[in-house]
């Protein structure tokens, strides 16, 4: 548990997180104020976080609960903070964390008539869903602002990096994550 | 592999400037695919061919009077519709070009799409526009419109508005300021008075391609077809 003074941060495992809410809640936290997720991919854990307020005494509790990626289940917690349902809803569209005994899982929120896996997740690839699904304008290109660094004092060295290159942003957003194009630019602009 | 699944909508091609004195066949008034005679414009909906002359006068009186009474619709999609609230102040006075935001699409014949277009709200924009009245005009606002701006690899967004909805006019910037609304607007007016901005009939002769490629990104869709 860690505290600095009004924010305190605390995990509790899943058999007890109902209990402890409600012990909270009793405690004076009585406004949920946010539910959200952390994907923790490497562990193979989604870490769900309850934001509990005072509003009298000005405390807030962030309550964590990690549950596996495998079978993302937890008990629902709209019978105590109706306004909950609105927040696991999206989660589960947006994760595919299913709570059990909340009204609207499954039902669209955002996403209609999406078929793909839920897009939060991590290993969802953006850039390539939307390279498949949407077509880009050609001739659209990209300055990388790291090009610039360190060369604005010399009035050159700036307008040369300010000359576009002849690649596609997209291209080069994708050499990016590889990291081909990364290391390359990051040369350039330390050789200074 | 991708290309094989768009269909292509045609590209814009600029006519060539006729020549009145001897193309005959010229004619000022496009007929409309589904309706060929616009009765407001031929005076009676006669069968008789009014002389060249007299329609290309009632073509520049109609596109005049057209171009000065843009009628917006106030649909907000992104956050370049923050840029659009000055222009109904008394700064920006849009009033002044005869344009007046309107709450409904059956209202109003100017449609602006305000930023990037998630699916969920491309949906809503398609069926606004087929709601509304026939000249019809749209003007995409923003670089999300244009390529899709800063998400351009957005899982929900669209990049091309073109696409899907026939686009009149576009205006680059993120966010493009009041003034270049204005000289965007202007270009439209322009454009009108010219003859030249028929988006909405491209949109009708074009209509099944259009049809398939907003099909093709809208998963559910749960929409009547344009159909008058």
């Amino acid at each position: 548990m860690q505290s600095d003074g009004w924010m305190t941060q605390e995990t509790v495992a899943l058999s007890g997180l109902t209990r402890r809410l409600e012990e909270l809640r009793g405690d004076g936290h009585v406004q949920l104020t946010l539910m959200t997720v952390t994907d923790w991919l490497e562990d193979g854990e989604f870490e769900v976080s309850y934001i509990l307020t005072d509003p009298v005494l000005f405390r807030t509790v962030i309550l964590g609960v990690r549950i596996p990626r495998e079978t993302p289940e937890l008990p629902t917690v709209s019978d105590i903070w109706p306004q909950a349902v609105t927040y696991e809803q999206e989660i589960n569209e947006m994760f595919g964390i299913r709570f059990e005994g909340s009204p609207r899982q499954g039902v669209p929120f955002i996403l209609e008539g999406w078929k793909d896996i839920p897009p939060m997740r991590r290993d969802f690839d953006t850039l390539k869903y939307s390279v498949e699904h949407y077509e880009d304008r050609p001739g659209r290109r990209s300055i990388d602002t790291r090009r610039f660094v360190g060369r604005v004092s010399d009035e050159k060295s700036f307008t040369d990096a300010w000359e576009p290159r002849e690649d596609d942003g997209r291209e080069r957003k994708l050499a990016d994550m590889d990291g081909g194009a990364a290391g390359s630019d990051r040369g350039e602009t330390t050789d200074e | 592999m991708k290309d094989e699944k768009i269909r292509r909508v045609p590209e814009r091609i600029e006519p060539a400037p006729p020549d009145v004195l001897k193309d005959r066949a010229y004619d000022p008034v496009p007929a409309s695919p589904r309706r060929e005679v616009d009765p407001y414009c031929y005076l009676g909906a006669t069968e008789v061919q009014q002389p060249l002359a007299y329609r290309e006068a009632l073509a520049t009186i109609r596109n005049w009077c057209r171009a000065n009474s843009l009628w917006v619709m106030a649909y907000g999609t992104g956050c370049g519709a923050i840029e659009l609230r000055p222009l109904m102040t008394s700064r920006f006075d849009m009033a002044r070009f005869g344009m007046a935001p309107r709450p409904t699409p059956r209202q109003s014949n100017v449609l602006i799409i305000g930023g990037y277009l998630s699916l969920k709200t491309l949906k809503r924009v398609i069926r606004a526009y087929e709601q509304m009245p026939a000249p019809k005009w749209v003007v995409g606002l923003g670089s999300c419109t244009i390529n899709g701006g800063m998400y351009w690899d957005s899982y929900y967004t669209i990049n091309k508005l073109d696409l899907y909805l026939p686009v009149d006019v576009y205006i680059s910037g993120c966010m493009p300021r009041p003034e270049a609304l204005i000289a965007g607007f202007q270009e439209l007016m322009k454009k009108i008075k010219q003859g030249e901005a028929n988006g909405w009939n491209e949109y009708l002769e074009n209509i099944d391609d259009y049809k398939i490629n907003q099909k093709r990104v809208i998963g559910d869709w749960r929409m009547p077809d344009y159909n008058w």
